[in-house]
């Protein structure tokens, strides 16, 4: 019964990372690839992990899932922004026309 | 059937790594190609090789690879239109002499770095590190380069011989303070 | 083949997508982009990797994945900062 929770979620977050997928080839401009997948990427992962610390019980591979998780959160929007701060202020125009 | 992916990941990688033509861009190749070089190692059972791969190859390789682009002689030109105008293309198919230029660049052993800036001629001049700075207006080609810097001459003579039609004016700039990129 | 395992299969799909989209992106920030994405899913293949062997001590390279690959992302951001549309 808890395994299948896990799997659910695990699930969800498998369709999750596969919208960001889509959403990396269907906007043309650069904002929105990197606002997608910032925000994709960190749902996804937060959904998965969980999934898997269910799946290991409570246990001490379960701690370790749940101090990954808490990097890669608090890690990832920080590289992000760091790749939309240099764009930015490269002068990588936004371009107006192209909304999907 | 998962290792397989990884694999093929794997020689896909290194040769795009090998073939581009950009610096910058090889050292993002081979940053994920040590990504997923690791993984490998982890799923074939050597976690302790996985984890110095990580370290060295991921991390310090590219530090020390940025660290010799920076030393690496870049020849840095900045390109600034009269237009305040950003579409590369346009500018990619107005002006087929940058092609050239950087083709001839290329063969003398430089690597040439155009960068497509949307700010004044001025600002450039006062504030940027640069080795040649074009300056493209309706009719003529202004050209700004560093006056003890050897490469002019060739730069110089090359623009002559091959594009002696186009108005090509190129002023040397005596401070040698700022441009010593 | 069990469910793990076509999780492990499914996210290396995802990988090779993504490296479509860091082989054709216009300019360098889509391939930072595109390395910052393969980073955190290699993190998550590890994790079901060190699941499906029932190997704990594989969370620690995951662990030091997390940490190296947020250095290298930034540092490789902040070197092409300012350069105008470099591509």
């Amino acid at each position: 019964m808890i395994d299948l929770l896990a799997y659910l979620l695990i699930t969800i977050a498998l369709i999750f990372m596969a919208l960001g997928v889509v959403g990396l080839f269907r906007f043309k401009d650069f904002y929105s690839r990197i606002l997608i997948s910032a925000k994709i990427e960190t749902v996804g992962f937060l959904t998965i992990m969980i999934g898997f610390v269910i799946l290991s019980g409570f246990s001490y591979a379960a701690m370790k899932i749940l101090l990954i998780t808490l990097m890669v959160m608090i890690t990832n929007p920080l590289s992000t922004h760091a790749i939309a701060r240099s764009a930015f202020l490269s002068g990588y125009a936004i371009n107006q026309g192209s909304r999907p | 059937m998962t290792e397989n992916i990884f694999l093929i990941t794997l020689v896909v990688l290194a040769l795009i790594a090998l073939n581009t033509k950009k610096l910058r861009r090889a050292v993002v190749y081979l940053g994920i190609f040590s990504l997923v070089s690791s993984f490998v190692y982890l799923l074939y059972g050597a976690p302790d090789v996985a984890i110095a791969e990580a370290i060295i190859g991921s991390t310090i390789t590219t530090v020390l690879y940025l660290v010799a682009l920076r030393k690496y002689q870049v020849f840095s030109i900045f390109y600034s239109k009269s237009e305040n105008d950003h579409n590369i293309s346009y500018i990619k198919n107005n002006a087929p002499f940058l092609n050239n230029l950087e083709a001839f660049l290329i063969k003398c052993e430089m690597e040439p770095q155009i960068i497509y800036s949307g700010e004044s001629i001025e600002t450039i001049l006062d504030q940027k590190k640069f080795d040649l700075a074009i300056h493209h207006t309706d009719q003529d080609i202004w050209i700004y380069g560093c006056a003890e810097d050897y490469q002019i001459d060739a730069v110089e003579n090359y623009l002559h011989d091959n594009h002696g039609d186009l108005n090509i004016h190129l002023i040397r700039c005596e401070e040698g303070d700022d441009n010593e990129a | 083949m069990t469910f793990l395992e076509t999780t492990l299969l499914v996210i290396a799909i995802y990988i090779t997508l993504v490296l479509v989209r860091v082989i054709l992106g216009p300019t360098i920030w889509d391939r930072l982009l595109g390395l910052n994405a393969i980073s955190a899913k290699i993190i998550m293949s590890i994790v079901i990797l060190s699941i499906i062997t029932q190997q704990s001590y594989l969370l620690d390279v995951a662990l030091v994945y997390a940490l190296l690959g947020f250095i290298s992302t930034v540092l490789i951001a902040r070197f092409i900062e300012k350069k105008g549309d470099i591509s």
